[in-house]
């Protein structure tokens, strides 16, 4: 089976039940020429990349109702059209234990909270040109 | 437990100035910094962040009370969560202290000992409104703001 991957994607998609949050992430997306697609829990995120595997990039809360960012990632990580998206984890717990995890589940990047918006541009812009993320 | 009265702040200023009862509710270095995440032609992004953080603040505060009264523990911790993580990004550092301190007493100990936190979460939550809606008025109406 052949299988053809699009580079040329500027669309992020964003998962987080807060719209706080939310609304800063992608207007930092926006900042930097890209477009945000917005979902505000893991369920949503998900049925989107059922349909949709057409992003950059995604920007994951840890925990949501329904379905918790990583949970959402390791179903990424398990389909060949979403394993090249590398995803950004962000989570107010502090505990090492959780940041270990997102990794090992597949996770490219890890933004504990609170963050400056310079620590979210900078975290952004490793994100935006870390290429593919075959794992 | 009813805590009905809970949406009522106390204001606490040695000099009975609102000014001062809010002065430190909020790290406005920390507020204003987020400022860089603006992207040109949008809104001013403080100010909608500040209407949205009012907005679930007030939403999350009345649902902690709710789950309290239903000695629902797990929802009540995942309140306190919530609005820690937009506390802290916004500078009101206040209040996502107390949201830290009912995520961690909640872990062990009986719901009688969060009633006080929660108390304290509303009064605290209460001033750092009063400092957002400040900052707010002086970025829409700069000119009434000395």
């Amino acid at each position: 089976m052949s299988f053809t991957i699009t580079q040329k994607s500027s669309r992020v998609l964003i998962a987080d039940d807060d719209p706080v949050i939310r609304l800063l992430v992608a207007s930092s997306v926006r900042k930097a020429g890209y477009t945000p697609v917005e979902t505000c829990d893991g369920r949503e995120a998900y049925r989107t990349l059922q349909s949709d595997s057409d992003f950059k990039a995604a920007i994951f809360d840890m925990m949501m109702p329904y379905l918790e960012g990583i949970d959402v990632i390791r179903y990424m990580r398990t389909e060949r059209r979403l394993m090249r998206i590398p995803v950004m984890m962000i989570t107010s717990e502090p505990d090492l234990r959780v940041m270990t995890n997102s990794f090992a589940a597949g996770a490219t990047f890890y933004l504990p909270k609170p963050f400056t918006s310079e620590q979210l541009e900078t975290t952004l812009g490793m994100l935006f040109s870390s290429g593919t993320a075959a794992r | 437990m009813n805590l009905i009265t809970m949406n009522a702040p106390v204001i606490v200023s040695t000099t009975g100035k609102v000014a001062d009862w809010i002065a430190d509710a909020v790290d406005m270095s920390v507020l204003l910094s987020l400022e860089s995440a603006h992207a040109d032609g949008e809104p001013d992004l403080i100010v909608e962040l500040i209407d949205l953080y009012l907005e679930e603040t007030a939403l999350r505060l009345a649902a902690m009370s709710s789950w309290f009264e239903k000695s629902d523990v797990l929802s009540l911790r995942r309140e306190a969560h919530s609005l820690r993580g937009s506390s802290a990004t916004l500078g009101a550092a206040g209040t996502a202290g107390l949201c830290q301190a009912i995520e961690k007493i909640t872990e062990d100990d009986p719901l009688q000992t969060v009633a006080g936190l929660l108390i304290a979460l509303h009064q605290e939550a209460a001033r750092a409104r009063e400092r957002f809606l400040v900052e707010r008025h002086r970025r829409l109406r700069p000119e009434s703001i000395n």
